[in-house]
């Protein structure tokens, strides 16, 4: 049975060798990181907070929900159990009315804010496609350009052939 | 008697987060000798809100006996929240990711990393016991002060995936989009895991040895930008295959890992690695980037890659673990050796104990 470190040299010749005989292309990694990074430094952090929005809508939504959920009469104190669900009784009535009052608000609020979340998201979409046509557009014309100078050059090559 | 008021408090709670299980597994193994929960500032799923509890319930500090905070990161609130507190407290440390790591990227994210480190000095004087995942965790929680650091994985069962069941879908369709097979890896996106690197290696494999091997990475994006980045360069790595399968059940993730050919980790910064051994748990053959703590915890149950490896020897090592059967195979026995070991710890039990110690 090979150890590791056996395998790791075995290994760290092999690359060795095919970096001599060219198959693994000098400063490959290097190059690679190199794009990485240049991705890294133009994504401008705090563009795309949809994301975040969308968590923070989705966590709202539990916590609406917790609103009318039963509240736990354990205690620590032997007994005390029983003295809670009294509690729990006698203000539950009113507490379950203020709690409906305040889900049944929530819930519209919530609606409101989905509806400007899902606006936006459309927003968004649209930019993109109209950003992303524009860059084509400017992609053709920029061929075209360079089709013209082609011709160009093919013309003062066959006029200077002429004259 | 009655029994003693250990709680934990947790940052963040959510599925598949590995600090959130360990708290989970302590919990389960303190309730038949203490009242015990989790306390959580963000509970980010269904399962746990039923699982921890909102932070603002937390009881007042005469009702808790012992207080075990996780320590990963800083968050403002919950700064102030420990601030407050005059119980005594255990502090099981997972590692602070180096805020240097972060800087330039993510400054607000660094900001809390140091927070995190903050907090520990803060709360030093009233600790009356520290557990570290890992002995590169002990020696790093020292340089704050702490002495006198348990080195116990608190929570971590390796075998925690190995008896779930086959999720059939996941591998349907897996077999269908990977026919030469995949390679899997696992943690968060974020910049240290370097997920780029995962991408390249298997980009740099397939235009070499022309395996047309696919890579499936289990986690969730947290960071937005960074995941923007991730996408634009994977246009980049075209020769290679890459499902994102983000947040994913311990059923589908198990399927992941069981289905996949080898086990790939190339993070820069590692305070104990626990997917490399659950996928040892399950027969996979692990590859992994000897930063940090990985080599301590895999031992030699991995193919430990040099710390400054970088994707073009990382291809070699899979190419070399899906070709060489001998290999392939010392390493599926070694992995199951090691994460064996690691479960006769009983790392649970043992936390446990401790914390009950202290708690008296």
């Amino acid at each position: 049975m090979t150890t590791s470190a056996e395998v790791i040299a075995q290994l760290e010749a092999r690359v060795a060798q095919r970096r001599q005989d060219g198959k693994y292309p000098i400063g490959l990694e290097q190059q690679l990181e190199a794009e990485f990074k240049a991705i890294m430094a133009v994504v401008h952090r705090g563009d795309n907070v949809l994301d975040d929005v969308k968590q923070l809508v989705e966590q709202s939504n539990r916590q609406v929900d917790l609103l009318n959920a039963p509240i736990s009469h354990k205690s620590r104190i032997p007994g005390f159990g029983f003295v809670h669900r009294l509690i729990g009784k006698i203000v539950g009535r009113q507490t379950s009315a203020i709690a409906m009052r305040v889900q049944n608000t929530l819930e519209l609020q919530q609606k409101v804010i989905e509806l400007l979340l899902k606006q936006l998201e459309i927003q968004q979409g649209t930019d993109v496609r109209v950003l992303n046509q524009l860059s084509h557009a400017m992609q053709d014309r920029l061929m075209m350009i360079d089709v013209l100078a082609e011709s160009i050059v093919e013309l003062e090559r066959k006029v200077a052939k002429g004259s | 008697m009655s029994k003693p008021v250990i709680h934990q408090i947790l940052i963040g709670a959510s599925d598949g987060d590995a600090i959130t299980q360990m708290a989970l597994a302590v919990r389960d193994a303190l309730r038949p000798y203490a009242e015990s929960e989790i306390y959580a500032r963000w509970r980010l799923s269904d399962r746990m809100e039923y699982e921890c509890c909102d932070l603002n319930e937390y009881p007042h500090s005469n009702d808790v006996d012992l207080t075990v905070y996780h320590s990963s990161i800083g968050r403002e609130e919950v700064t102030q929240f420990l601030r407050q507190r005059s119980e005594r407290f255990a502090v099981s440390y997972h590692n602070i990711t180096p805020a240097e790591m972060y800087r330039d990227f993510n400054p607000e994210f660094a900001a809390d990393l140091e927070q995190g480190r903050q907090d520990l000095n803060e709360l030093r004087d009233r600790v009356v016991l520290t557990v570290a995942d890992s002995e590169y965790n002990a020696r790093d929680i020292a340089q704050h002060g702490y002495n006198d650091v348990h080195v116990v994985p608190a929570g971590f069962v390796p075998s925690r995936l190995a008896n779930e069941e086959y999720d059939v879908h996941v591998l349907n369709d897996m077999a269908c989009r990977f026919p030469n097979g995949y390679v899997v890896a696992v943690g968060q996106i974020l910049p240290h895991k370097r997920i780029d690197q995962l991408m390249e290696t298997m980009h740099i494999l397939n235009s070499t040895y022309w395996g047309n091997i696919g890579l499936v990475v289990c986690g969730v994006a947290r960071q937005a930008d960074y995941w923007n980045v991730i996408n634009k360069f994977r246009n980049r790595c075209a020769m290679v295959d890459v499902y994102f399968a983000g947040s994913v059940t311990d059923q589908q993730l198990s399927t992941y890992m069981r289905g996949a050919r080898a086990y790939l980790g190339m993070s820069d910064h590692e305070g104990l690695s626990i997917p490399p051994i659950e996928a040892m748990s399950m027969g996979v053959p692990v590859v992994v980037k000897g930063a940090a703590a990985v080599p301590e915890t895999v031992g030699n149950g991995a193919l430990v890659l040099p710390e400054t490896a970088g994707p073009v020897l990382a291809a070699e090592a899979i190419h070399e673990v899906l070709h060489n059967n001998e290999l392939r195979w010392s390493l599926i026995h070694r992995g199951l050796g090691r994460a064996a070991e690691l479960e006769s710890r009983a790392p649970s039990q043992r936390t446990a104990e401790l914390l009950l110690a202290a708690a008296r």
